[in-house]
């Protein structure tokens, strides 16, 4: 169920409407679980199941472990629900891969030459919600956070459906103590929640979508273009991830606002970052901060000296890199940025690179290394990958693009260049705010009616929602 | 960037101010496009029916012969068969794939518009008449404006609401291609791109006129003569008569008279899986129905059900090319007789 669809919308009015009706905030977090549930049922009625079972399972480990006094107790109960967790992910997400790179050895012993395809359906929003319970089972047995009593409130801290199926990824401190307070209804946090909306309906709908309809031929055939058309698709791959990805992020953010919850942010002009260490600290907010939390410093984060802070890097990118998919390019695009980061750090940098004049060209440069790690992201292949990157670098003729998809493509770069130069320079909420009422409503109906206008019909489920 | 809210009660005002505005103006601005659509011309927003109605108003030559239904009718008239079947100069196909409210609408439109045959064929079928109609809300809510939505509105309740709303209350999503296309003078990119991957041409190049591809029996055919019937057959089991369906026939074959149009009303061939779904009980009221029809317009019914073998279907209720111009050369003469009342139709 798409956000921007009639059927999230009823779903959202209905919700809305019981939620703000009720007073006992128990009652609401009733009301926000079935909706939450009829959610994620709407796309499978069984899988469901799948997560209702990890949440029953942790919640129940989580008081087990509160209630340990003992350290290799509380481990051991940690270890037995990650195993689950991480199990679970692993079975669902990384079965037939796994079983691709085994199989080599396999088929040494004596076994078929092709591997074997296990009809395996990837659970909607898995690695998020994996990812969630973890951090609240490590939480409680550092004694970060208490275990939840309430079922109903960890449920929802695991399924509240903004977040459900692409996060953000949110933590346990900072969602959980939300859930206690009965809030007043708001209409400053629904405005804004209606504006973040609209934003996200715009980047994904108008901006993401469109991009979609030129730049997946271009991915599907890449051998056909030159080097022009292969940068405007690789270009066109970038703000497209960004705006598919960011959009789903600001719908759910501003889907939480309008029943006063707070999501994390998630994105921070990332593609005006100086470097990949700066991209990082603003792409994908929520999942970079969690691997740093959960994956690089418990690997010893940089505490270990050089060799061992590069290859913690390394590692927590080349997991990072697998987490979002089970392939080789998901894989080597996290080693791509691992190596990136091991390398941003290793140089000693001069300092007059610092200088505000060269802002533009480390904002250039920068961007060209992500736009080139999204080539191995996007690409169905290495092969494909390896054709596309050489034609980037080394000029090369091919099929151009037609006059209008090019008048698009032009447009809409043009769009998401001006509105990252007027976010980097204006206080847009300062403006906002500045105008009065019947400005903002203008605004707010004629950019929900242009996004409706320009929906292009191949518009369909976020990037995201596969990994 | 997080953002922080405003304090005070004031920032709350003009922000509930805003909202309530914002809901008022989308509003008005969706209602505003409708209106606007209601207004345009019918190739805006419904070419293929706007196609249909240019043929059956066309002159040099004008058609004596219209035939009014859905896709049943495509397939089984083969307008080419029947011209050198039985000398009628011309003879053109208005299909739109709604039913008889459609055909009944489409019939007026076309009569407002200037045309005038001789003889004017609708189609009927047990299930046209059931209530609620079926495709109000799927191609027929597209020539609907305020007054046909009121008008149908107890039978639009019935069906999926919700392609009426996004129609009528959300023209903008609905008829964005339309919209876009006529404003700007040409399709947007991503209508050509949609359209290129379907049709296998090239950009800019319009669909096929469903109204004019006949469904074709291709080298992997193999008639499925009982695809479908079940889902028929519930559709008329029970069989509650839409007396709003019957008036909109009425309405059509009324006009037809005073105009001096000769109206006759065919049942096209049907495979023996969906006839065995209708039973007695339905046959026996759906024949009823045509008693008074013929009393009170003259119109006479031909059943064709019967008369085509279950291999020449495609499914249940639509027959091949190949069945269709072998059928269309057999019923010529019993049409023209029909229209020229000389002779038995039966």
């Amino acid at each position: 169920m798409l956000f921007h669809s009639t059927d999230f919308l009823q779903l959202f009015a209905i919700a809305f409407a019981l939620y703000w009706g009720l007073r006992r905030q128990q009652h609401r977090m009733i009301v926000l679980l079935l909706a939450s549930l009829y959610f994620y049922a709407r796309w499978s009625p069984w899988l469901v199941l799948l997560i209702i079972f990890t949440a029953l399972f942790d919640y129940w480990i989580a008081l087990r472990m509160d209630a340990a006094e003992e350290p290799r107790r509380r481990k051991r109960l940690m270890v037995i629900s990650l195993s689950v967790s991480l199990g679970l992910l692993g079975f669902f997400k990384y079965t037939n891969f796994l079983v691709g790179v085994a199989w080599p050895g396999i088929h040494w012993l004596g076994a078929a030459e092709l591997p074997p395809e296990f009809d395996i359906i990837l659970p909607l929003g898995i690695s998020f919600y994996t990812f969630e319970t973890i951090s609240y089972i490590v939480d409680v047995y550092k004694r970060r956070v208490p275990a939840e009593r309430k079922l109903v409130d960890y449920a929802l801290f695991l399924m509240f459906f903004p977040h459900l199926v692409a996060g953000p990824i949110v933590r346990p401190a900072s969602f959980l103590p939300q859930l206690q307070v009965l809030r007043r209804f708001d209409w400053r946090r629904l405005e804004l929640g209606v504006r973040l909306f609209l934003l996200g309906v715009v980047k994904k709908a108008v901006i993401a979508d469109n991009l979609a309809v030129m730049v997946d031929p271009i991915f599907a055939d890449p051998g056909a273009y030159g080097t022009a058309v292969l940068w405007a698709g690789t270009v066109g791959y970038a703000i497209q991830i960004y705006c598919d990805f960011s959009g789903y992020t600001d719908m759910a953010i501003g889907i939480a606002h309008a029943f006063g919850l707070k999501l994390p942010e998630n994105f921070n002009l990332p593609y005006l970052s100086m470097n990949v260490s700066e991209f990082w600290r603003r792409w994908h907010i929520s999942l970079s901060s969690w691997l740093r939390d959960y994956l690089y410093i418990p690997l010893g984060g940089n505490r270990g000296g050089g060799f061992a802070t590069h290859r913690n890097l390394f590692l927590t990118m080349l997991l990072g890199g697998l987490w979002h998919g089970a392939a080789w390019t998901f894989v080597a695009w996290g080693a791509y940025h691992g190596l990136l980061l091991a390398i941003h750090r290793i140089i000693p940098w001069p300092a007059w690179l610092a200088h505000r004049a060269l802002i533009p060209v480390r904002i250039a440069t920068t961007f060209f290394f992500v736009c080139i790690g999204w080539v191995l992201f996007r690409a169905q292949t290495f092969s494909d990958a390896g054709l596309i990157i050489h034609r980037l670098l080394v000029p090369t003729d091919g099929e151009w693009l037609d006059a209008t998809a090019s008048a698009s493509f032009f447009a809409i770069v043009a769009v998401v260049v001006l509105a990252h130069a007027v976010r980097r320079f204006v206080d847009v909420e300062r403006v906002i705010r500045s105008w009065p009422a019947p400005i903002t409503a203008l605004v707010v109906a004629v950019g929900f009616y242009l996004s409706l206008l320009f929906s292009p019909d191949a518009g369909g489920a976020f990037i995201y929602f596969q990994f | 960037m997080a953002v922080r809210l405003h304090p005070g009660k004031r920032a709350a005002r003009r922000d509930r101010s805003a909202l309530l505005l914002a809901a008022v103006a989308f509003v008005a601005l969706q209602l505003g496009t409708g209106l606007w659509l209601d207004d345009a011309p019918l190739r805006v927003r419904h070419w293929v029916a706007d196609a249909a109605l240019d043929r059956a108003t066309a002159t040099d030559p004008s058609p004596e012969w219209l035939f009014f239904g859905s896709s049943r009718f495509m397939a089984a008239i083969d307008t080419g068969t029947l011209k050198e079947t039985i000398h009628v100069p011309t003879v053109s196909i208005v299909a739109e794939g709604s039913g008889i409210v459609g055909s009944a609408m489409l019939l007026e439109r076309a009569l407002d518009r200037g045309a005038a045959p001789r003889a004017v064929f609708i189609e009927m079928s047990p299930e046209w008449f059931v209530r609620p109609p079926r495709y109000l809300d799927a191609q027929m809510v597209r020539m609907f404006d305020w007054s046909d939505v009121w008008h149908w509105l107890p039978e639009l309740a019935l069906q999926d609401l919700d392609k009426t709303i996004w129609a009528r209350l959300l023209p903008s999503y609905r008829y964005r291609h339309e919209l876009l296309t006529a404003w700007v003078g040409e399709e947007p990119p991503y209508v050509s791109a949609t359209l290129v991957a379907a049709s296998g041409g090239s950009a800019g190049t319009p669909p096929v006129d469903p109204a004019i591809a006949r469904l074709d029996r291709g080298a992997d055919f193999e008639a499925k003569p009982e695809d479908g019937a079940r889902r028929w057959g519930k559709r008329v089991s029970p069989f509650p008569i839409s007396e709003r369906t019957v008036g909109a026939l009425e309405r059509a074959l009324d006009r037809c008279r005073d105009a001096g149009i000769r109206c006759v009303l065919i049942t096209p061939p049907l495979s023996s899986f969906q006839r065995a779904e209708y039973g007695d009980d339905v046959q026996n009221a759906y024949e009823a129905l045509f008693e008074e029809l013929e009393r009170e317009f003259d119109a006479p019914h031909l059943d064709f059900s019967a008369s085509a073998p279950d291999e020449d279907f495609l499914d249940s209720s639509h027959i091949t090319n190949d069945a269709g111009e072998r059928f269309s050369a057999r019923i010529g003469p019993r049409l023209l007789r029909a229209v020229t009342g000389e002779g038995p139709t039966r």
